[in-house]
């Protein structure tokens, strides 16, 4: 297998998670690496000692809508997530995620994933397996220079390449 | 060129293009640009460094230090202390530390004109919309590539047309007509997407009172949130120091917009956003609130000198209830100097209210003064989700600066049109 392909479990969450769900305005101060303690404390406290590495946070609509806090997508990547499947997300979450390297994918049919259910997913191509449901969903492509981004790790790698 | 929104004008403006689609991406450079203590040098500092380049244009540039500011907290303290130290080592020219909240100061201090792009490291950068700007909110890692190109990608956004008619009727304000759209867009009803707000409803109100329309499309989820220049905002464009021609821009007859909504609002009556959503909103006199234990007036968007005056018409002569903090956190020192001047300050202070400093507080979770468990707020601010101002398990109303008043005094919610004169 590809080794850019993320193996785990999914994560399961509805409509309108707020990054102040994400990661309450408590560890604003925090620093990165303390972060990934508290991802998702608002909506489960428990989430940061049960995830594994490289499972999947799966959203329903308008995920990450509130604060354009960067500390929402910094705790999620610090508590080991592989990746966020959404249905939508919210325009400061989704550029945020991309910046900082954490991939995100558009999957309106991803509602049918179950909590529990093992996926792999390719970040690159967007292909989204769910191995539990034996289903394959495609997220929505994205334009070019973003794939840049997406390729590179996020902006400051890719400004790194392109600015020098 | 034709068929173009005010946004879609900005956006060709700042890419060279006579006009752009809707969908396109553009790069466009940036007129103004804002990032703050919480979505600042503590996060972005060392991937700064790394580019190993300077600011692109010190005089385009603000940095604010609101958010943790006064800490409370030793880790706060270190925030600013980064915050300062690389203010003064990259010689940030436009530094306030503790002055006010980032998009007051963003208008008050000039940096905003009509036509303008601005971005900025936080989701009210919306604000600038009521100066004719489009602001487009970005993230501390984006804002390196602001700081070292001056550039910024965008998609070209579809616009929503929200339209006010009639006269805004006595004990209503921006707030109000904010909460009343909210109620029906959601608060994921503009992602994306571009506000546009207009109506005769608009040429009656301040340029303050407007700011609270612009800052709050934050709430729909917007993009942005835009706003036609007129003789108001020119008066206050030239007040606070902006010199020169104007970039008067206006949508084509023929612009396309993604969807309309036009609201009638002679008889509006004040607005209230229940727990724990903004779009979860009804009319002041359906609320049941049950005691509240905080009222607040403060944050970008409630308490500009105008929400600041409203609160004292409602309050002059009356105290607060027992058992009640009012909490009073004007958006700038200006506005302070102001409402001392003016007498305003005086008749909140004489009705017990308490005077806090002139920066976030407790609107983003971090200031004194935020709420314990089971503790029940009223506040003039913008978002009232779980956990934003202190305690998950507090509960918050949103409404105008007036209602807050009104509820301070009664110790519930309450509807400030009984405190005041027709």
């Amino acid at each position: 297998m590809n080794d850019r392909i993320l193996v785990g479990k999914a994560w399961t969450f509805g409509d309108n998670i707020d990054t102040g769900y994400i990661m309450p305005a408590a560890y604003a101060s925090f620093p990165d690496e303390k972060l990934g303690d508290h991802a998702m404390e608002g909506v489960d406290s428990e989430f940061a000692s049960k995830v594994s590495k490289n499972d999947f946070i799966v959203g329903g609509k308008n995920f990450g809508c509130g604060s354009s806090r960067e500390t929402a997508p910094r705790g999620i990547k610090f508590s080991g997530v592989g990746a966020v499947i959404a249905q939508s997300f919210a325009r400061n979450f989704f550029r945020n995620s991309i910046c900082i390297g954490l991939p995100v994918l558009i999957c309106p049919d991803c509602k049918i994933i179950s909590e529990g259910d093992e996926l792999s997913v390719d970040p690159i191509s967007g292909e989204v397996k769910n191995h539990t449901q034996d289903t394959v969903m495609q997220a929505e492509p994205l334009p070019e220079h973003i794939m840049d981004m997406i390729k590179a790790g996020g902006l400051i790698p890719y400004l790194e390449k392109t600015l020098k | 060129m034709s068929n173009q929104t005010i946004a879609q004008k900005i956006l060709a403006r700042v890419s060279g293009k006579d006009q752009v689609e809707v969908g396109e991406i553009i790069w466009g450079k940036v007129d103004a640009h804002l990032m703050h203590d919480n979505q600042g040098p503590f996060r972005m500092g060392d991937d700064f460094k790394k580019l190993g380049l300077p600011i692109w244009d010190k005089s385009r540039f603000l940095l604010t230090a609101d958010h943790h500011n006064p800490p409370i907290q030793d880790s706060q303290t270190h925030v600013l202390n980064v915050t300062r130290s690389w203010a003064k080592e990259q010689k940030v020219e436009h530094f306030y530390d503790a002055e006010g909240i980032c998009h007051i100061l963003l208008a008050e201090k000039g940096f905003v004109q009509p036509g303008f792009l601005v971005t900025g490291t936080d989701s009210h950068t919306t604000n600038a919309g009521a100066l004719g700007a489009l602001g487009v909110a970005i993230g501390p890692t984006e804002s390196v590539g602001v700081l070292t190109t001056g550039e910024v990608w965008l998609r070209v956004p579809e616009t929503i047309r929200i339209s006010f008619k009639g006269k805004l009727p006595h004990g209503t304000w921006g707030k109000d007509l904010s909460l009343l759209a909210l109620k029906d867009l959601g608060v994921d009803g503009a992602d994306y997407k571009v506000i546009q707000f207009e109506g005769e409803t608009l040429s009656s109100m301040s340029v303050e009172d407007r700011m609270t329309l612009t800052n709050m499309a934050a709430e729909f989820s917007a993009k942005s949130a835009i706003m036609e220049v007129d003789q108001k905002t020119e008066e206050y464009l030239r007040k606070v120091g902006i010199e020169g021609d104007l970039e008067i821009l206006n949508s084509d007859d023929d612009a396309q917009y993604h969807s309309s909504y036009e609201y009638n609002v002679n008889d509006l009556s004040p607005q209230v956003a229940c727990p724990h959503r903004m779009d979860n909103v009804t009319s002041v006199e359906n609320v049941d609130s049950g005691p509240l234990q905080r009222a607040h007036l403060g944050s970008c968007t409630g308490a500009k000198l105008e929400d600041l005056r409203a609160a004292a018409k409602v309050l002059k002569g009356h105290q607060i209830a027992k058992g009640l903090q009012l909490l009073i956190a004007p958006a700038s020192k200006n506005i302070l100097k102001n409402a001392m001047d003016d007498g305003t300050l005086s008749v909140l202070m004489e009705a017990g209210g308490v005077l806090m400093p002139t920066t976030c507080g407790i609107c983003s979770g971090k200031g004194p003064g935020q709420l314990g468990p089971g503790e029940v707020c009223i506040s003039s601010a913008n978002r009232n989700y779980k956990g934003r101002m202190g305690s998950e398990d507090a509960s918050i109303y949103l409404a105008s600066a007036a209602t807050v008043a009104a509820s301070a005094i009664e110790g519930k919610v309450s509807d400030p049109r009984s405190f005041l004169d027709e």
